[in-house]
């Protein structure tokens, strides 16, 4: 049994390790360590505990690095697992293999949790370095930095590695909806951490293990503790010491726990696993009961319509027809330009475009920079690069057609404040989809991030 | 034992069986009632392009369930001992998506690790099956950088990994050369002495020197007929 979990484990982690983008990240972190530990002189904190700044020590700079790489790096994490080659799998032959499939599951959790301990561990160096420069040479201890950012991050990293196996394993989860789902987890767990107390119980549901190491590492009350950049906390200091929860076994026992979790999630993924090969006869059905009679012809007539168009610019409306090659998001999308006519922009149509909007760019981008059509690409006359530009400009174009009626209607009303609104969801929006999804070659990168920006464009 | 007993019977000749099989997506019918014996030795599917060969295969590798019909090994459905079953198959697609960053070594151990070999065997037989399709200088190579006909070549490769009593292959010459061609129509049937396999190829002119058997399908479906639609226009013995 152990034979094969082994196998899988050593040449996942060849994988990872022969991995140009897992490098890239790895070398990047000592510079993203740098910023993401500031002195008092930089004029912003990372982390404010009662609106001040964390004197530094070595457990201080370990926690800083822990919880923002547990927060904020994790989504790259979960992206670089999403979109790298190493998801690549010979699956029409893995589908008819005898193999109990939580094995293989089990080894390739094993060695992506393993590939987060060289990353973290990578960022903890880069913190121990840092410290020779920040602090005083008798406060450095480098086990200190170490057991701390290690013991917030990895397990959220495991966790994190858990998931995207089980976001592999079911058809429905291998597209959209997993990323969406990663989202909402990541969002329900950064909420979770800092709504709760850091109390035995609660520590087991921060999954990112960041309040327990704030909160309890000061016998002050704590009124506020802010995580990410806070310019204004730099007026006064405050003393943590975040070893009291690093060494309390509630918050150990919590930490393993997560690793457990991770671990059995694992295996789940091996045995909820569906084969790639589905029919879709159901949904077809079940979309055909819903808008069979309503949204077909007219969808049939729009393509029609773009078809007919084509021979005025065909690059465009080739692109455009792409766009619109599902009835529902497309009669969707529809909707909310004609409500856009009607209703504010900023904070309900806006925001609201952009989210279903995002959805069939990315999908068609990612159709775009399958290998094979990339080889094929760069043999037709028009060049990559002017494809990409055309890919850009169409998808503006539709961007710009579905914000005509929301548009006129701030004209009218005189909002030229929402100008920039318009101006980023009609032009940077689309160039961000196609450039994300041309660099990774993939829809999950351009779709998580926008889904994370889009929540603080919607909370603006 | 018990599944050695089942595995290897050589008083039976009929291993696999298909029996009124049916295979249908949405409203199109492939394949309609067919029903056909595979005895040990080499079954080449022939027909033209979009007559179900690739189904065929498919159905009988068990990468794909049946809209209605059976599929017998040694006379019991696979699909209610589809591990037993799993354990004696060896199948090459004629697509793979193959992870090219794994070297051909890296890429055998995987498949081996699904069939449940433990690593020293399969590197043994890696290593002789590679030197015997020609491939033995590149297996430490990545993938990547394998040519078309270097591919075709791993993943059947692949398939022999195990010693499989059933061995389906869709298109094994399909992008070699006339050289490389007969290499691996060589061992295949070297292994079909011990072995039922079915093959489809649309060059049965290059197998003219071996002896196999034909299973040729028809082209005259029909959508809206239940009848037998699929009809075994030729079942010879060469």
């Amino acid at each position: 049994m152990f034979e094969s979990i082994l196998t899988f484990y050593r040449i996942q982690l060849k994988r990872h390790l022969r991995n140009k983008l897992l490098w890239c990240i790895a070398l990047t972190t000592p510079i993203v360590a740098k910023y993401l530990v500031p002195t008092h002189n930089d004029g912003y904190t990372i982390v404010a505990v009662n609106n001040a700044y964390p004197i530094l020590s070595s457990s201080v700079i370990g926690m800083e690095l822990g919880v923002l790489s547990a927060l904020l790096l994790s989504p790259l994490f979960y992206i670089y697992l999403r979109v790298s080659r190493i998801k690549i799998s010979p699956w029409q032959i893995e589908d008819v293999s005898p193999l109990f499939r939580s094995k293989q599951t089990l080894g390739h959790w094993l060695a992506d949790t393993s590939i987060a301990f060289l990353l973290i561990s990578t960022l903890a160096l880069a913190g121990v370095i840092l410290s020779f420069f920040r602090l005083p040479l008798e406060q450095i201890n480098p086990l200190h930095t170490f057991l701390t950012c290690l013991l917030i991050a990895l397990p959220a990293f495991s966790f994190i590695a858990a998931l995207r196996l089980i976001f592999s394993a079911r058809p429905w989860l291998r597209k959209a909806l997993g990323d969406v789902f990663f989202f909402i987890f990541w969002i329900i767990g950064i909420g979770m951490g800092a709504n709760l107390a850091a109390t035995p119980a609660s520590m087991s549901l921060d999954i990112f293990g960041y309040a327990a190491p704030i909160v309890m590492s000061t016998n002050q009350p704590i009124t506020s503790f802010v995580v990410g950049s806070s310019p204004n906390a730099i007026d006064s200091i405050i003393q943590l010491e975040p070893l009291n929860a690093v060494k309390s076994s509630a918050y150990q026992v919590s930490r393993v726990m997560l690793l457990l979790y991770a671990g059995i999630l694992a295996m789940l993924s091996g045995l909820v696993y569906a084969t790639k090969k589905h029919t879709t006869t159901k949904h077809k059905s079940y979309s055909l009961i819903l808008f069979g009679n309503i949204i077909q012809p007219l969808h049939r007539m729009l393509v029609k319509v773009i078809t007919l168009l084509s021979s005025f610019c065909p690059p465009l409306l080739s692109n455009l027809k792409q766009f619109v090659l599902s009835p529902s998001t497309t009669l969707l999308l529809a909707v909310l330009a004609i409500l856009g006519a009607f209703l504010p922009f900023r904070g309900l149509v806006g925001p609201a475009i952009w989210l279903v909007a995002m959805f069939p760019l990315c999908y068609a981008i990612s159709l775009w920079e399958k290998p094979g059509w990339i080889q094929f690409a760069d043999t037709l006359p028009q060049s990559r690069k002017n494809q990409f530009v055309w890919q850009c400009v169409s998808a503006s174009t539709l961007m710009i057609v579905l914000c005509i009626p929301a548009f006129v209607r701030c004209i009218v009303l005189g909002e030229y404040i929402f100008l920039p609104d318009f101006i980023f969801i009609c032009l940077f929006l689309p160039f961000i989809i196609m450039s994300l999804g041309r660099l990774t070659h993939s829809a999950a990168a351009p779709r998580l991030v926008l889904i994370i920006v889009w929540y603080f464009y919607f909370n603006l | 034992m018990r599944l050695n007993q089942w595995i290897v019977n050589p008083n039976l000749m009929l291993m696999l069986e298909i029996n009124q099989l049916e295979k249908r997506y949405k409203k199109q019918i492939v394949l309609s009632n067919l029903s056909h014996q595979f005895e040990q030795g080499v079954t080449v599917i022939t027909g033209k392009s979009g007559v179900g060969k690739t189904t065929l295969l498919r159905l009988c590798a068990s990468a794909e369930k049946p809209s209605s019909g059976q599929i017998l090994w040694f006379g019991k459905a696979i699909n209610k001992s589809l591990k037993k079953y799993r354990l004696v198959l060896g199948y090459a697609p004629q697509q793979i998506d193959f992870p090219e960053d794994l070297s051909a070594l890296d890429f055998m151990c995987h498949i081996g690790a699904f069939k449940n070999l433990s690593y020293s065997d399969c590197y043994n037989q890696t290593q002789q099956l590679l030197e015997k399709l020609d491939l033995i200088k590149d297996i430490h190579k990545p993938i990547q950088a394998y040519s078309g006909g270097m591919r075709r070549r791993l993943g059947l490769a692949q398939a022999f990994l195990g010693q499989p009593e059933c061995l389906i292959i869709d298109e094994p010459s399909a992008e070699l050369d006339p050289f490389n061609a007969e290499i691996v129509h060589n061992l295949i049937f070297e292994k079909a002495k011990n072995a039922t396999v079915l093959m489809t190829t649309h060059l049965s002119d290059s197998l003219k020197n071996y002896q196999y058997r034909t299973l040729h399908l028809g082209n005259d479906l029909s959508n809206n007929s239940t009848d037998f639609s699929a009809p075994l226009l030729e079942s010879e013995k060469r």
